[in-house]
């Protein structure tokens, strides 16, 4: 388009639709800002958090839906063997090759391999026990993971480990 | 394998923020514009180089990052439709001293900024003086003036 003493690329109908396309780009920073803060993109939020659990609540897990990877994130998990005494849980060979355990807490006084699985052993005074577990997530997409008591119940949670 | 998609990655997501957020996010305006591109830069920091901060890591970063703007310089040059997504084009947005409100407007052009770059360019005093204004890919407004005010 040129105006008289002016060459200039200008073109007023690819401005129109520029001018659109930033409206729409900008409507859509707005929404993944507003994901993040309501937890959709990991690190809290109120819709990053997850929980599940049998019918009878032996065994009860928290979780955050979404999280980072290479980020670390807590699992809550809240066990009843109705007895206190050595409480033995147990956690998915498949979810442990797609995160790294960074800390068990309490500590566990043994860890073994069983198939399928790895058994932790807590000593613990009470027949309910609340054991906290920080992982590092070593994969992207969608992760499937099962946490369970020995001998019991179990629950199944998914999670979705972001870039 | 891991730097080179983090930094693809990156450089897609700034491209597609400071693109739709439009021209005048490019150029430095006010104090703060100058201090939100710095911390952007921090932020992306981070992401980019990850938990490795080694000398070959921070190679593949800046290596990665300058093939990209190598490709779509290149794609930009053979393509002048692609040229024009990637790096708009520049608007009037005053003509003979009047202000043309409407793309002044979604631009986020202000009349005291145009008369700003007039002062800084050219000397120049009152709206009459300009021909033209024009905000140019970069996000800098570029001042024409009028034949008696040169």
């Amino acid at each position: 388009m040129r105006k008289p003493g002016l060459e200039i690329d200008e073109d007023l109908a690819f401005q129109v639709k520029e001018w659109r396309a930033q409206r729409v780009g900008i409507a859509l920073l707005f929404l993944f800002v507003l994901g993040a803060l309501l937890g959709l993109t990991g690190m809290g939020g109120p819709l990053s958090h997850g929980e599940a659990g049998d019918p009878d609540g032996a065994v009860r897990v928290e979780y955050a839906r979404v999280v980072r990877r290479g980020n670390i994130a807590t699992v809550t998990l809240h066990l009843r063997t109705g007895a206190p005494g050595d409480l033995h849980f147990w956690v998915a060979a498949p979810y442990l090759e797609q995160v790294k355990i960074d800390t068990v807490a309490p500590h566990p006084h043994t860890v073994s391999v069983a198939p399928g699985r790895h058994v932790y052993a807590i000593r613990s005074g009470s027949p309910e026990v609340t054991v906290v577990i920080e992982m590092e997530h070593k994969t992207v997409g969608r992760i499937q993971a099962e946490i369970g008591l020995v001998g019991g119940p179990s629950a199944r949670f998914s999670q979705v480990s972001l870039f | 394998m891991d730097s080179v998609l983090r930094s693809v990655a990156v450089y897609l997501f700034v491209l597609v923020v400071f693109r739709i957020t439009g021209k005048r996010s490019l150029s430095q305006i006010t104090t703060f514009d100058f201090i939100l591109l710095l911390i952007i830069g921090e932020a992306t920091q981070q992401a980019l180089l990850g938990n490795d901060f080694s000398f070959i890591n921070a190679c593949v970063v800046i290596g990665t990052l300058m093939t990209l703007e190598v490709i779509f310089s290149w794609l930009e040059e053979r393509s002048p439709a692609l040229g024009r997504v990637m790096g708009s084009l520049p608007v009037v947005v005053l003509e003979n001293g009047k202000l043309l409100e409407d793309r002044a407007k979604r631009e986020g052009v202000t009349l005291s900024e145009i008369l700003a770059a007039g002062r800084d360019k050219h000397g120049l005093e009152r709206l009459d003086q300009f021909k033209y204004a024009i905000l140019e890919r970069h996000g800098g407004i570029s001042v024409v003036p009028t034949e008696d005010a040169r």
